[in-house]
């Protein structure tokens, strides 16, 4: 699943620092927020901002955790196998490649409907 | 009664076809209900909700007709009905704005 994204845009989201922390932790398993922010060593809230900037750009995905009492949960994962910078003729082209599975483009598609 | 093995052609033409029906059927489901969980998409969860609901009057009808005296009437009205909800659903889920939540769920307050 490739896709061409404005450089700038992922650029300014990739420059901060927090925001390169949880794609790094949140890419083999998916983790709560608490559990981004003691490993990425920032407040909740901060993990909260920089979660809502990532999902924005579609560079994480979100999933609900049902516990046995009730209280939902949301986890997080990093959404993005790739990143491809090109120099052409046009100037810079930025590629993007998803660890999407069939369930996630099928959701897109009807999404988009 | 003991059902005896029917090898007849037509038999085995239809329980072929029933089970890759039901296989496709089932697998469309789970891809749909696990678009739903992975990205909370309410869209996703009312198709594999129209989908289940074809599929599954079709595998339970095979084997209640089987099994039991039902009249054609009462097995077409089934379907019927089923597949009401079903496209219901199904159009519920393309027409519906997807209403995508975002990470900050009731957080506010100051950054760092």
């Amino acid at each position: 699943m490739d896709e061409d994204c404005d450089i700038e845009t992922i650029g300014g989201v990739l420059e901060d620092a927090v925001a390169r922390s949880i794609l790094v932790h949140a890419r083999t398993e998916s983790l709560s927020a608490s559990a981004l922010a003691d490993r990425c060593d920032v407040s909740t809230v901060t993990i909260y901002r920089r979660l809502e900037t990532l999902r924005e750009h579609d560079l994480v995905v979100a999933s609900t955790v049902p516990e046995r009492d009730g209280n939902h949960y949301k986890v997080y994962r990093t959404n993005v196998r790739r990143l491809t910078v090109d120099l052409t003729q046009e100037g810079f082209e930025l590629e993007i490649e998803r660890t999407d599975t069939p369930a996630d483009r099928f959701t897109r598609l009807i999404e988009e409907m | 009664m003991i059902p005896t093995i029917d090898t007849s052609f037509e038999a085995i033409a239809q329980g072929s076809l029933f089970l890759i029906l039901t296989v496709l059927g089932l697998a469309i489901v789970i891809v749909a209900f696990q678009g739903y969980r992975r990205n909370q998409s309410r869209p996703m969860l009312f198709l594999a909700v129209g989908f289940a609901a074809i599929i599954v009057p079709e595998i339970t009808m095979t084997v209640v007709t089987r099994v039991a005296e039902v009249s054609e009437f009462e097995t077409i009205t089934v379907y019927q009905v089923t597949n009401v909800f079903a496209f219901l659903c199904i159009l519920r889920a393309i027409t519906m704005d997807p209403g995508r939540s975002r990470a900050g769920d009731s957080q506010g307050g100051l950054d760092e």
